[in-house]
């Protein structure tokens, strides 16, 4: 979610609403430490209190999860709970630490606190990746795809590459009507470039009619490291992976074709481009969601340790509750 | 090129179904979710199942050193089970608070902590803080008492907040709100938030019945050019380092009298922890220049009468004195066979003379005697530091009221006064012989002289060397005490200007709990002996009280 520029205006009342909370219990909780030797504890009016104001908002912030998963419910707008999410979950770090009376305890709350301080922060990371990720994205990828189809969509590439060659060189031998796999695909939009967006090219003028002579060295380089990097990316040929060396590298086979080919040659360069831009898109997907991996999983077992946080320290006080007592 | 021909079945590259295959991130996010759902549940688990999984989960930190003996028993302590939060705070009466079971297990050590019934039953009997603290204020021992801070923690210092939560407002916690004597509204010992120490509030005086001049005192020579030549030769060992030489000033200052209770000289074994001064000895602190010789004996050596000794008394030591001179010069019995002894209470005069002895002891020795009683009895004497009138004369200079001291003895003599021989008749005029001073100034408040022994006294006790009355209570203010015991950089609010504070400042650093109204005697309070043999805090005191 942004919240930077123009994205700013909405996340405003929920800045200062939390502001404002946050500053009320640090208020709150230096009043009642006014006097005493040691900060309030958990267990104190202020403590308990901040304790459980904190417990019900990292609830509510677990809810996220469902909602997402039940996007059809009307419980109000996924940006409402994703603004509510961000801010609220921010403001259950001071609400925690005051709680804790800056003490770790013993090792379950100061598992809970440190499982609390992790999933925080990987969601600060998320977010702040979400903050300039895409538009970074947006100038390095033109070709964007859906990261999980790269491999997908890279063997496709392989076996475009594979015709044109068979075209250039005369071979036939893999022109295969896949008719029957086309038909459960999708069209994933207009092929052809448009400002800062690119889309498949067809490559619809690149093939010679007729079979080009004296081109075997085209098909030497492909088979040899255009279709391994088209199927591997990086791993499988590393001297295309760079766009300045690569682009080196085309030249020098272009050199060595007849002109007819040359067109054949350029679109296999886009071909290896394109593979370059979903290399790097991946690189930076992962980037962008690998906080997740932290932040999801370790959000659940927030939820059992503050679950048994809070039964615990119901079953094991020692001193008088607050309200209770 | 035939595929070239089918443009739009190429340009459909991507499954119609691709969402419903997890990708990589998709994979193990749900991989590492389970993973931790599965491990959180089995911490659930286990810490349900297995006491020692709580005990190790729970544990919020080590235990103090003194009850380091249980760190591996928490039922020593503990009760387990959601039963506790009510359980714990309910006694058998009802009280809300203290005295559950928890407290009982606390009770179980610490007898010192609560009046226990008789019979040794470890069950709470009643008010340990203060006979007027309403049952309902009365928290259990945890409540102040945190345990599990670390093996250097002190479980007695606990924070203002346990305090304040009664004595911030105070009357509410009382079982009789109009008996509360002290500060309603007190929180913290801070300038402006702890009242000023009642000897100031209230203006005490002190109740002393010997008069004693410290501006005098603590002038060069006395201000009357007193030399060491001039002490008594006992003394003059200890006077020695007052003076440059024989013919010095003796310049005394607070040590040359006032005594910590523990022993400076690192050989005797201490009887207390130096914290208080011990009373003014006579005989230590005075009697190297205030003698009370009257005669001298047959070698040559100076006749004392024994300090403490009453009129009565003292007359009947001079009489047995002279008597024995007399006997001697008759050739009767020996002056200096054995040391000469005060008269025993009640006994008739001494010297046992027969009447016709006794008219010519009288003949020869009257005048003598009454001589030697109106000196002792005069301020070169017992009155020098005693009143001798009913109504206290707290000006050392103005004398002793009205009459002149020798009428006023012997007036008692002749109205036969003395002749009774009887110190229960003495003490009845004289009052109350035990003196009337407290030894602790604030019974309830604690304080430890040696502690504070990198200062001079006149830095807390500025007025000592000013004070010419002995009715002057030379305690230091509140604020001398906020100069350093406060909140760093804080304002004094009597004094304006900005102080250094930082010095420890809690409640407990000054005041106990478990007093049960008795200050410094309250059961489970620091063992502490009066030096003079009597139980401390307890009623020693007049008005100061």
């Amino acid at each position: 979610m942004l919240i930077t520029g123009e994205h700013a205006r909405p996340h405003v009342p929920w800045i200062v609403g939390c502001l404002v909370a946050a500053a009320g219990a640090l208020g709150w909780f230096l009043v009642e430490s006014v006097g005493q030797s040691a900060w309030p504890s958990g267990g104190s009016k202020v403590g308990l209190a901040l304790g459980v104001a904190a417990g019900l908002i990292c609830l509510f912030e677990f809810l996220l999860w469902p909602r997402k998963k039940l996007r059809t419910w009307r419980i109000g707008p996924v940006q409402w709970w994703l603004r509510a999410h961000i801010w609220l979950g921010l403001l259950v770090v001071p609400l925690a630490v005051l709680h804790s009376g800056f003490r770790l305890g013993g090792p379950l709350s100061a598992a809970t606190m440190v499982v609390l301080v992790i999933v925080i922060v990987s969601g600060v990371w998320g977010l702040a990746m979400q903050q300039f990720l895409p538009s970074r994205m947006l100038d390095l990828v033109p070709g964007e795809t859906i990261v999980s189809q790269i491999p997908h969509l890279s063997g496709l590439a392989a076996r475009d590459g594979a015709r044109l060659v068979a075209a250039v060189c005369g071979d036939q031998s893999t022109d295969d009507d896949d008719d029957g796999e086309l038909a459960t695909h999708l069209v994933v939009g207009a092929v052809r470039q448009v400002g800062a967006l690119q889309g498949r090219v067809l490559l619809t003028s690149a093939a010679p009619s007729e079979p080009v002579p004296e081109s075997e060295s085209l098909r030497a380089f492909f088979e040899g490291s255009a279709r391994p990097y088209l199927l591997s990316g990086k791993a499988g040929c590393p001297g295309l992976a760079g766009e300045r060396a690569a682009r080196a590298w085309f030249l020098e086979v272009r050199a060595g074709l007849p002109p007819a080919a040359h067109p054949a040659v350029a679109a296999l360069e886009d071909l290896c481009s394109q593979r370059r831009q979903w290399d790097r898109q991946a690189w930076l997907h992962g980037w962008l969601h690998a906080w997740l991996l932290v932040h999801l999983p370790l959000s659940v077992l927030l939820m059992a340790l503050l679950a048994a946080h809070v039964v615990w320290a119901l079953m094991y006080t020692t001193h008088p509750i607050p309200f209770i007592h | 090129m035939t595929e070239h021909t089918h443009a739009k079945p190429r340009a459909s590259r991507i499954p119609l179904d691709y969402f419903r295959k997890p990708d990589f991130w998709t994979r193990w996010k749900g991989r590492l979710t389970l993973l931790l759902v599965l491990g959180g549940l089995a911490l659930v688990g286990w810490g349900l199942a297995s006491p020692a999984a709580r005990r190790a989960a729970l544990n919020r930190g080590p235990l103090a050193g003194v009850h380091k003996a249980w760190a591996n028993d928490c039922a020593a302590c503990h009760l387990e089970g959601f039963s506790l939060a009510a359980e714990a705070y309910a006694d058998a009466r009802g009280n809300p608070c203290a005295g559950g079971p928890m407290d009982q297990r606390c009770n179980g050590c610490h007898n010192g902590g609560f009046p226990l019934p008789p019979g040794g039953s470890t069950a709470w009997a009643g008010a340990f803080h203060h006979a007027n603290a309403s049952p309902a204020s009365t928290v259990a021992c945890a409540a102040c008492h945190h345990d599990h801070r670390g093996g250097d923690a002190d479980l007695s210092r606990v924070p203002d907040s346990s305090c304040a939560s009664c004595h911030a407002n105070l009357k509410p916690h009382a079982i009789d709100s109009a008996a509360v004597v002290v500060a309603a509204g007190v929180g913290a010992f801070s300038p402006g938030a702890h009242p000023p120490f009642r000897a100031q509030s209230e203006n005490w005086k002190d109740p002393g019945s010997v008069k004693f001049n410290h501006a005098l005192h603590l002038k060069p020579g006395m201000g009357q050019n007193y030399t060491l030549k001039q002490v008594s030769s006992e003394g003059q060992e200890k006077y020695k380092p007052y003076a440059g030489g024989e013919k010095e000033l003796v310049s005394l200052d607070c040590a040359a009298c006032h005594h910590l209770d523990s022993p400076s000289d690192g050989v005797s074994p201490a009887r207390q922890a130096g914290g208080v001064f011990l009373p003014i000895s006579f005989e230590r602190d005075c009697k190297a220049c205030h003698e009370l010789a009257f005669t001298r004996d047959a070698g040559g050596g100076k006749v004392e009468v024994p300090h403490k000794i009453q009129p009565a008394e003292v007359k009947s030591f001079v009489e047995a004195v002279y008597a024995r001179e007399f006997l001697a010069e008759k050739g009767i019995g020996k002056p200096d066979a054995q040391p000469f002894q005060p008269p025993l209470p009640g006994k008739p005069v001494a010297g046992g003379l027969a009447p016709p002895d006794a008219a010519a002891f009288q003949k020869a020795y009257g005048g003598r005697v009454n001589s030697a009683l109106n000196r002792l009895m005069s301020k070169a004497g017992c009155a020098e530091c005693h009143h001798l009138e009913g109504n206290r004369v707290d000006d050392h200079a103005a004398g002793f009221g009205p009459l002149p001291l020798s009428q006023v003895v012997m007036s008692r003599i002749q109205t036969g006064f003395f002749r009774e021989g009887s110190s229960k008749a003495a003490a009845q005029w004289l009052g109350d012989q035990r003196s009337p001073i407290p030894l602790v100034w604030q019974p309830k408040a604690r304080f430890n002289h040696a502690a504070h022994r990198a200062w001079d006294c006149v830095s807390c006790h500025s007025r000592a060397a000013s004070s010419i009355s002995s009715a002057d209570i030379l305690l230091p203010s509140v604020e001398t005490c906020h100069s350093c015991h406060g909140p760093a950089g804080g304002k004094s609010a009597a004094q304006g200007p900005v102080i250094a504070g930082g010095a420890r400042h809690d409640c407990v650093e000054c005041h106990g709990y478990h007093l049960a109204g008795g200050g410094l005697t309250g059961p489970g309070n620091r063992a502490w002996a009066d030096p003079r043999g009597a139980v401390s805090g307890a009623p020693v005191g007049g008005s100061a009280r």
